[in-house]
């Protein structure tokens, strides 16, 4: 269970987060909503210990392990699908990250550098990164951004084969197909 | 190509004219002598002995200097304060004439150490600026990637700090190669270190030949480009396995 109590942030003179609480159910899908610079990002980035909030708490009950999709793709661009997938997760064997892949990507793309792959390619690779990892929160910050519908619903439905009952915390503009998701609206917030 | 050849034949033949035209063996001599100086040096066993001797220290400066600016370049990007005790020895080595530093190494070390420490010196310097400049322009995204992902410390050197670090020690390493040869054999001269170029340069102001001061010049330019293309060859190799 991730438990934020109280959580206070701010950017200079913008406050972002005051008295801030909610939790979180482990082996859940939650989709944080709301616009842009409502503070979606920074939400996920103190959950995942990358950030500290300027007061209150974020607990994490359990093992702190992490598996993201960032609001940028963060692959390393010399190497191919198949080795940033397995930069993460050596544990897994050059076939198994191939087969993966090419559940979301062309195969003839997978061993070229994600350099010379399109945005939408380069999206799917960071996707099947974090999916693939054996962290135990899902973070997917904007992980069908740039996706066509065809490759959105593909992607949607391989987070869904590949949650094994892990928390999952996504954040996106488009909800239409999120349904299934439990909705933490922090438009509605009291800040 | 050919354009690249008959420029310097071009160079080569107002050289000879130039020689031809002062007509003093002492002054100036032509690409004929120099070539002929140096295939009778090339002949005597103690000119292979000084190139060896020369040649060994340099490089063994050359890549303790290399490893140093390294290790104290990772020193100083993780840690704050190494990085600002170290800006003012940085700075010194930098700004100090190497002529001082030679003077000062024969006073302390003697001979025996002087291109060695002397390329040490001069290479030092440039490969830890460089590569603290290619450390300290990582990715920040990808070092976060990495911390969230739990890659090892030794994976996330290997995969993202040595791609970021290559082109910065590629460039440092090919301008500290020149410098290397060039003070360590400065240092020879200035020490008279016996069986080395640096000696055969002095001999050869000692007794006026200028045509032999011209081979080991030339000698020198050779042995400088063959080891930076030998470094950037290894370079370019390392390179590829990782």
């Amino acid at each position: 269970m991730i438990r934020i109590s109280h959580l206070y942030k701010k950017y200079g003179q913008q406050v972002i987060y005051d008295d801030f609480s909610c939790t979180f159910e482990d082996g859940r899908k939650y989709l944080i909503a709301g616009e842009s610079g409502i503070g979606k990002t920074t939400l996920l980035r103190m959950i995942a210990s990358l950030e500290d909030c300027d007061s209150g708490s974020v607990d994490i009950e359990g093992e702190k392990t992490f598996a993201v999709v960032f609001q940028e793709d963060r692959l390393i661009e010399d190497m191919s699908a198949v080795e940033n997938v397995r930069l993460v997760s050596p544990h897994l064997s050059e076939e198994t990250a191939r087969k993966e892949l090419a559940e979301l990507l062309p195969e003839e793309q997978l061993d070229k550098p994600v350099s010379e792959l399109s945005g939408g390619m380069r999206r799917r690779t960071a996707l099947v990164r974090a999916m693939l990892n054996d962290g135990r929160i899902i973070i997917l910050d904007e992980p069908f951004a740039g996706l066509d519908e065809d490759n959105r619903r593909r992607a949607l439905a391989f987070i869904d084969k590949k949650q094994n009952g892990r928390t999952v915390l996504l954040c996106s503009h488009e909800d239409d197909d999120l349904q299934e998701y439990l909705r933490i609206d922090l438009e509605n917030r009291e800040k | 190509m050919k354009r690249k050849v008959l420029i310097i034949l071009g160079w080569v033949c107002l050289w000879q004219l130039l020689a031809a035209v002062i007509h003093n063996d002492i002054l100036m001599v032509g690409p004929l002598q120099v070539l002929s100086a140096l295939f009778s040096m090339v002949r005597q066993p103690s000119f292979w002995i000084s190139i060896i001797s020369t040649m060994t220290r340099i490089i063994a400066g050359f890549l303790a200097g290399t490893m140093l600016g390294i290790l104290l370049s990772w020193l100083a990007y993780e840690h704050s304060l190494v990085r600002e005790i170290l800006q003012p020895l940085m700075l010194f080595l930098k700004a100090v004439p190497v002529v001082s530093f030679i003077v000062l190494i024969l006073i302390w070390a003697g001979g025996k150490w002087l291109a060695f420490l002397i390329s040490m010196i001069v290479v030092m310097p440039i490969v830890y600026v460089n590569v603290l400049e290619g450390l300290t322009n990582t990715p920040a995204g990808l070092l976060e990637m990495a911390q969230v992902f739990r890659i090892p410390k030794k994976t996330v050197v290997r995969r993202i700090y040595s791609r970021s670090v290559r082109p910065y020690l590629v460039s440092a390493l090919s301008l500290a190669c020149g410098m290397a040869v060039k003070s360590g054999i400065a240092a020879e001269v200035v020490g008279q270190v016996r069986n080395t170029i640096g000696n055969g340069v002095y001999m050869s102001k000692v007794f006026l030949a200028i045509d032999e001061l011209f081979a080991w010049t030339f000698m020198i330019l050779v042995l400088s480009w063959l080891f930076e293309k030998a470094v950037t060859v290894l370079l370019e190799k390392a390179g590829k396995r990782l």
